[in-house]
């Protein structure tokens, strides 16, 4: 065992030096009690770097040379916004990637919104609500049954995914309603397969949906 | 589609609910304990006595899920196993709705169990690590050991996982907590911090007779002894400007030993103990007496009944339950850092470990400690070995050094075991 003679203490292990005081060991060393670890330094700081970098630099450039030709219209803003939406959608995706369908529902959810905000402020043609959301809705959800049951995913951990994903799809409804859309086939579609959806999960999986919904709503 | 679901899962317990969200990257809410057995450890029997037991400690198998209005615990039937210790002590443990909210590793001769404080608490973890040590020495040594009874534990599995807070909340009309005069706010530790949130563990072991003979020579009981000794060494630390604060010392108090509950989840309260220094050199003694008499004033069952029943009825009140967990988590978020800074430093008596006499001489010594943002300090004992650990996330050791030296000066033998990090000796 070795001692430090300013702290009167042994002190177990190989260390070279008193881990209270830093100051010289004498006697022999013991095996130690906890493995010695090598420091691990994140990875993947440089490419993140690079990229945050890249994205400021063309941002800004765009910036510049819009206030030197300004007769040319605000397009630099859509640049800046679409380096924002980048990094909104990277961020989500990062996020939760160890969970496939929580992932994909939340990217669902997020082009769903940034598409309509695209569409309204390029000034409104509609596109968002007649195409991007309904398809989108359609996709994810036809994903999500292909991946619960290709991953053999036990119910709890995708019905919740797709209640969602069926309650966001039947909003088209609404577009085709209220008149909204110039193109209302993917709204139909849309809706139909969702209500589908809902008949089928309240018909084969109607415990588990309550169960399930007993816990996710808990007070 | 699948099967049917029949997943068991529970609400999260009083205590708990704080937990997921004042978990961060520095303070990783999670504990360790470690049983040091005489021998290296074989891991195929240990993966072997996990499996025992985790048949009688099921609510170790629960992972945790997001509500719409609160975190819950759901069974999980993902298969648990042992592996070699190779990351740093009490690292995070919660990633998403998938990962085990504990881990058995080993290394050398020492098996460590590491917990998510969401599960259970101290004493609940320290039932499992007991159990599964017994299992072990059973596999590895099933002649010399076959008569050997498993350790004393008397609950039905409905008695392991029962809530104590709501067992126990008495409901009451607003309990009257004593109110506090206006003291100044306690000293925070501060200083340079461990790079990448890496926890440095500094435990000094003694003979548990020599710090009772010490404990009684200044008629105090271990707790009071080593609590005002660490008082003394935070203050050692402090600068003049900041001596005019006290130093407060946060003690988590085990709920069983007042309410006779048997869960396995969490079951504890916290009391602060304050001590401001007078000018001049600090005294031992005054320090001792100062501590003895707050403990005696707060843990009394009035007093601890009457905080349960405060923090049970914060929980049932209806306008904070039905806010969405995202919510939620900000606001107590918010709380819990606001409670921080109500203490200077946490220090947590296990008490003495027991084991049936048969395995004793198998095991070397018990361990426990536990991740924390800045230094923490937990105890245990078993047998004659007394082992105090602190865990810190600040690069300083003087505090530690203060203490060690304090009891080695008092006659005790320390023998000290810290981690390492390669290339990190030379500027600890």
């Amino acid at each position: 065992m070795r001692r430090c003679e300013r702290c009167n203490v042994s002190v177990s292990g190989s260390h070279e030096k008193c881990p209270l005081c830093q100051g010289s060991l004498r006697g022999e060393p013991t095996p130690d009690v906890f493995p010695v670890l090598d420091s691990v330094y994140r990875r993947h700081g440089m490419l993140f770097k690079t990229l945050l970098f890249l994205s400021i630099t063309v941002s800004i450039t765009a910036v510049a040379f819009n206030l030197k030709f300004p007769d040319t219209g605000w397009w630099s803003l859509l640049v800046v916004a679409a380096a924002g939406c980048i990094w909104l959608w990277l961020f989500t995706v990062l996020r939760r990637r160890s969970n496939i369908l929580n992932d994909l529902t939340n990217q669902a959810l997020l082009l769903g919104v940034l598409s309509l905000l695209w569409d309204w402020l390029t000034g409104w043609h509609g596109w968002s609500i007649d195409y991007v959301i309904p398809l989108t809705f359609v996709c994810t959800m036809i994903t999500v049954s292909i991946v619960a049951q290709v991953m053999r995913l036990p119910a709890e951990s995708y019905l919740v995914y797709l209640f969602l994903l069926i309650s966001f799809g039947i909003i088209p409804a609404v577009f085709i309603a209220a008149n909204w859309s110039h193109t209302d086939i993917p709204s139909y579609i849309c809706v139909t397969i969702s209500l589908i959806s809902l008949a089928a999960l309240l018909i084969y999986e109607r415990r588990a949906m309550h169960a399930e919904l007993k816990r996710r709503l808990h007070l | 589609m699948n099967q049917a679901n029949t997943k068991r899962w529970r609400r999260l317990d009083n205590a708990a609910k704080i937990f997921p969200s004042s978990t961060s990257k520095s303070d990783t809410k999670v504990f360790r304990f470690a049983c040091e057995l005489t021998e290296p450890i074989r891991p195929d029997a240990l993966g072997q006595a996990l499996d025992r037991t985790l048949e009688d400690f099921s609510s170790f198998r629960f992972v945790l899920k997001r509500g719409l209005f609160w975190y819950y615990l759901e069974e999980s039937a993902q298969p648990h196993s042992v592996r070699a210790e190779d990351t740093p002590p009490c690292g995070a443990r919660y990633h998403d709705s998938r990962s085990p909210l504990f881990e058995v590793t080993w290394f050398d001769c020492r098996i460590n169990v590491e917990v998510y404080h969401v599960l259970t608490d101290g004493a609940g973890a320290l039932q499992f690590l007991r159990a599964l040590v017994y299992h072990y020495l059973l596999l590895v040594h099933p002649v010399e050991l076959s008569g050997c009874a498993a350790p004393d534990f008397d609950a039905s599995l409905t008695q392991r996982m029962d809530d104590g807070f709501a067992k126990y909340y008495s409901g009451a009309k607003r309990p009257k907590l004593p109110v506090r005069q206006d003291a100044p706010a306690p000293h925070r530790l501060h200083g340079p911090k461990s790079p990448e949130w890496r926890l440095q563990v500094i435990e000094g072991q003694m003979p548990v007779d020599q710090v009772l003979a010490c404990a009684r020579g200044h008629h105090a009981t271990a707790t009071a002894l080593m609590t005002a000794v660490l008082m003394c060494a935070v203050y050692e630390d402090m600068s003049a400007r900041e001596r005019k604060r006290p130093v407060t010392v946060s003690i988590p108090v085990n709920l069983h030993q007042y309410f006779p509950s048997r869960t396995v989840r969490n079951f504890f309260s916290v009391v602060n103990i304050g001590y401001l220094f007078p000018e001049g050199p600090p005294v031992l003694e005054e320090v001792i007496a100062s501590v003895k008499r707050s403990l005696e004033v707060e843990l009394t069952p009035e007093y601890l009944q009457a905080r349960l029943d405060t923090l049970a009825e914060l929980e049932e009140w209806m306008v904070a339950r039905v806010l969405p967990l995202a919510v939620k988590n900000l606001l107590l978020r918010h709380f819990y850092r606001r409670s921080e800074t109500t203490y200077t430093t946490s220090f947590s008596n296990v008490g003495r470990v027991s084991m049936p006499c048969e395995l004793i001489p198998y095991i070397r010594m018990f361990d426990v400690f536990s991740s924390t943002g800045d230094l923490q300090a937990c105890v245990c004992s078993f047998h004659n070995v007394l082992c105090i650990s602190f865990t810190a996330q600040l690069l300083s050791t003087d505090i530690q050094r203060h203490f060690f030296r304090m009891l080695s000066e008092m006659g005790i033998d320390v023998t000290i075991a810290a981690n390492r990090y390669l290339g990190m000796e030379g500027e600890r």
